[in-house]
């Protein structure tokens, strides 16, 4: 079996349209209670309600490439405002699963919008540009099909369950792959800045103290007793290097998988609790490792061109 | 599943992949494809710098914005802006448009802190040394005046 075979095999098994639904359920209904109802309690401004965002100092505005491409002027209230409430809605819609489709495709465009709103402020941060990744691929997938209000009208009208396919698996595996990205990337960026650096000088010890110093009192005891050590620091660098550069095995490895989402997850949240990076999204997006949203036992139905040869 | 929505399953897929090699290779980032250099650069000679917003009260006494005078601006976003503000051409306008912006914001975020009347406003140059033994030290450790605003009185 070649190596595109295999891929394929992988990407459009059949899994049921339940399992997508699930997926859908968890990650855009979590998004939708992040930021309805963490976000205005973080007290952190880039995940708060996006309508403190709007009427700001028009000199502080510095658009990024999509806002300066669509004509995007210094953000009003007078939209902010209503595309806000759209936005939740759609999540809300979206999660679930009522209008899906046109639910996940306003999620997708409206938060393409929103969420990269304060990144037009004169600096880009890193934790929450994979939100509006993972909506675009649930917008484009048959999300809808089942765990779904939609699915429940349908059912009521008679139509039988979609069968088992392809079109319920590679969303999933599309929102592994943001996940990927944004880690493995994290990884190779740290060699490509710095090479050994991290772990051959005291360059992380130094970096910890700055972020210190900069932030007083925004890290927590454990953190602040890690930037004291030269040599926690390093270990503790060392760990994250290797968790995002093994990060993509997960991807190829069935075995690997769940020891690596693990560790994906547990070094999100202890940055997020010890560092004060607040990393909730990338956390929440973990639910795309979870098993049962890949396949479900005993699925059965059409093959892949790989599996029937 | 159909050839044309496998088609177009590959395209999505595809164009997460792309997207971010493509920024990986110009190493230059186009939200949403991003190359997630947190903690990846080390500190320039050795020491922290940054720019920064100092108001004064009517005592003198001099005080660092923090995220809730300038809210939902951070201290980080902030002085990123002003650092670009004050390498423009026209800094100096620039910078007094800002002065006048952020004392309005200021005062547009009293909910949020209770801070003093600001009788001045300066942006600040500041650096400070990221050795372990600073830790504990007052931050930051010198700052320059880049430009100062006298804020206009305003009627109790």
């Amino acid at each position: 079996m070649t190596l595109l075979a295999r891929v394929e095999a992988q990407l459009f098994a059949p899994s049921s349209a339940r399992a997508l639904g699930g997926f859908r359920f968890l990650s855009v209904g979590g998004l939708f209670l992040l930021y309805a109802l963490y976000a205005p309690l973080s007290g952190h401004p880039d995940v708060a309600d996006r309508r403190a965002w709007a009427d700001l100092p028009a000199i502080l505005y510095e658009p990024l490439w999509a806002f300066r491409w669509l004509g995007v002027g210094v953000p009003s209230s007078s939209w902010v405002a209503p595309l806000w409430w759209v936005w939740l809605l759609s999540l809300f819609t979206g999660a679930v699963g009522l209008w899906t489709r046109l639910s996940l495709v306003t999620a997708a465009a409206a938060g393409f919008v929103l969420v990269q709103l304060p990144h037009n402020f004169g600096q880009v941060t890193h934790t929450d540009a994979h939100v509006v990744l993972l909506l675009a691929v649930l917008a484009c997938a048959r999300c809808g099909d089942g765990l779904s209000v939609d699915a429940a009208l349908r059912a009521r009208k008679g139509a039988p369950e979609p069968a088992p396919s392809g079109d319920y698996t590679w969303p999933v595996w599309g929102a592994r792959l943001v996940l990927v990205c944004v880690l493995f990337l994290a990884g190779l960026a740290k060699l490509r800045h710095a090479g050994l650096s991290h772990l051959t000088t005291d360059m992380t010890q130094r970096l910890l103290v700055n972020t210190l110093r900069y932030f007083p009192g925004v890290m927590t005891g454990p953190g602040a007793f890690i930037a004291s050590s030269d040599g926690w620091s390093r270990l503790v660098m060392g760990g994250v290097i290797v968790v995002e550069l093994v990060y993509p095995l997960a991807l190829v490895s069935r075995r690997a998988r769940p020891f690596v989402a693990l560790s994906g997850v547990v070094m999100l949240v202890l940055i997020d609790r010890f560092f004060a990076l607040r990393f909730a999204q990338l956390i929440l997006a973990h639910v795309a490792w979870l098993p049962f949203v890949e396949r479900s036992k005993g699925d059965e139905g059409e093959q892949p061109p790989a599996a029937r040869s | 599943m159909t050839k044309a929505r496998r088609a177009a399953a590959w395209a999505v897929l595809g164009s997460v992949v792309l997207g971010h090699a493509v920024c990986f290779a110009l190493d230059e980032e186009a939200w949403p494809f991003l190359l997630y250099p947190m903690f990846s650069r080390p500190p320039r000679a050795g020491e922290g710098s940054g720019v920064f917003v100092q108001g004064q009260d009517a005592e003198g006494r001099p005080f660092l914005f923090k995220a809730p005078h300038s809210w939902p601006l951070f201290r980080s976003r902030l002085a990123a802006r002003l650092a670009t503000l004050a390498k423009s051409p026209d800094a100096e306008a620039r910078l007094d448009e800002a002065f006048v912006e952020l004392a309005a914001l200021y005062e547009r975020n009293r909910s949020r802190h209770a801070g003093p009347r600001l009788t001045q406003l300066r942006i600040v140059s500041c650096r400070w040394s990221t050795a372990p033994e600073a830790l504990h030290e007052p931050w930051p450790d010198a700052c320059r005046v880049l430009r100062e605003y006298a804020v206009p009185a305003v009627a109790p």
